[in-house]
């Protein structure tokens, strides 16, 4: 493997927040095809390298709908996942995350809750909005407890929302607002 | 004009206004390119009709659309005289910059504009959640520094020697509004 380079934008305790890079295409289509961590965000079709390249070059100006980084690992020095908006609304200050921690092997070690909480305090500092969303499935508790932990509220259950292995399972909207974070942030040693 | 479907977005007193329509693009022409118009809005080179039918053309994102322009329908005469809109929109700082343009000139110093201005301010702060409009005018347009001064828009920044207009420079004012303020004067 030749070596990856990574382009910091939010440096955080242990992980980096770093713009995508065209070279690591095969690595964010193969994180989003991993069996393990498919399961939970529910992929239930196979990723393309050509999908994210796509994505990658669509330039969407400076108030892009959405805004994808690479979660960078600083001890281990390399990117071991994806972590980012799956829309805003500029209009009503709201924006929806997405998180995928791609590489089971650095699971279970607060890095989502590094991820989730740097990407929160970019949110509300840098991009100037009010209120943050995040979705899951009932079945994905290492993402909706990161959720609790981080102090979001569940404030939706859509139920039995999506078929997994053979059951109807709910999804759960977990909710911030900008004025709960200014509290619930000093919690955290993650800057 | 028999059978025209209204397409009124916001409803004012002696105006509304509408989407604007590309069967209108001529209109429009002629607005953009009149000597005493063009003279005020700063616009130098002549503008095509195929030019003004490209911004009218349906944006990919409508969410993040970076220009929104209205028609300014006069509802008594039952005409567009005018255009107006935010250009230059900003949603991370919620900016956007004012454009106005009445285009038919026998509807000058009668109100028309600071009516159309105030129905803008009301759906950039109510509607679209902006923080901040700002208009960049230059001195000698005096008719619509005094509709302004009426809006009590503050000068904010003056721009020295900005605009190059008939042969000589002149200096350019930003005039500015805030939600807050707009919308505490309002009710």
């Amino acid at each position: 493997m030749t070596e990856v380079k990574q382009y910091p934008f939010i440096e955080g305790k242990n992980l980096t927040l770093c713009a995508p890079n065209l070279d690591n295409i095969n690595l964010y289509a193969s994180w989003d095809n991993h069996p393990d961590a498919r399961k939970y965000a529910r992929n239930l079709f196979p990723a393309t390298p050509e999908s994210f390249k796509k994505f990658l070059e669509e330039g969407q100006g400076r108030t892009p709908r959405e805004i994808g980084f690479e979660i960078w690992h600083k001890a281990d020095n390399k990117p071991i996942g994806f972590i980012g908006f799956n829309f805003i609304n500029w209009a009503d200050r709201m924006g929806n995350i997405g998180l995928n921690i791609g590489d089971p092997a650095y699971w279970r070690k607060d890095l989502g809750l590094e991820a989730t909480y740097l990407i929160l305090e970019y949110a509300f500092n840098e991009l100037n909005l009010v209120k943050i969303t995040a979705d899951m499935y009932e079945m994905n508790a290492p993402s909706w407890k990161i959720c609790e932990k981080l102090g979001m509220k569940r404030e939706l259950v859509y139920m039995k929302q999506a078929y997994v292995k053979g059951k109807y399972v709910d999804s759960y909207q977990y909710c911030l607002f900008k004025e709960d974070w200014k509290n619930l942030r000093k919690k955290f040693e993650f800057k | 004009m028999e059978n025209k479907v209204k397409q009124t977005f916001i409803k004012g007193e002696n105006i509304e206004l509408w989407a604007p329509m590309v069967e209108n693009v001529e209109l429009y022409a002629k607005w953009v390119n009149s000597p005493t118009g063009r003279m005020y809005s700063r616009v130098p080179t002549p503008q095509r009709i195929s030019e003004l039918k490209k911004l009218l053309e349906p944006k990919p994102e409508f969410l993040v659309q970076k220009e929104i322009y209205l028609e300014i329908y006069h509802k008594k005469d039952e005409k567009p005289i005018g255009i107006v809109g935010l250009v230059d929109i900003d949603w991370l700082n919620r900016k956007a910059k004012i454009s106005i343009n009445i285009g038919e000139s026998e509807y000058w110093g009668k109100g028309i504009a600071g009516e159309a201005l105030k129905l803008l301010f009301d759906y950039a702060f109510e509607d679209l959640n902006l923080h901040k409009l700002y208009a960049q005018i230059y001195t000698p347009n005096h008719q619509l520094i005094r509709v302004f001064e009426k809006l009590k828009l503050a000068p904010e920044a003056t721009l020295k020697e900005e605009i190059y207009v008939d042969g000589k420079y002149y200096d350019a004012e930003i005039y500015c509004v805030y939600k807050k303020e707009w919308l505490k004067g309002n009710n």
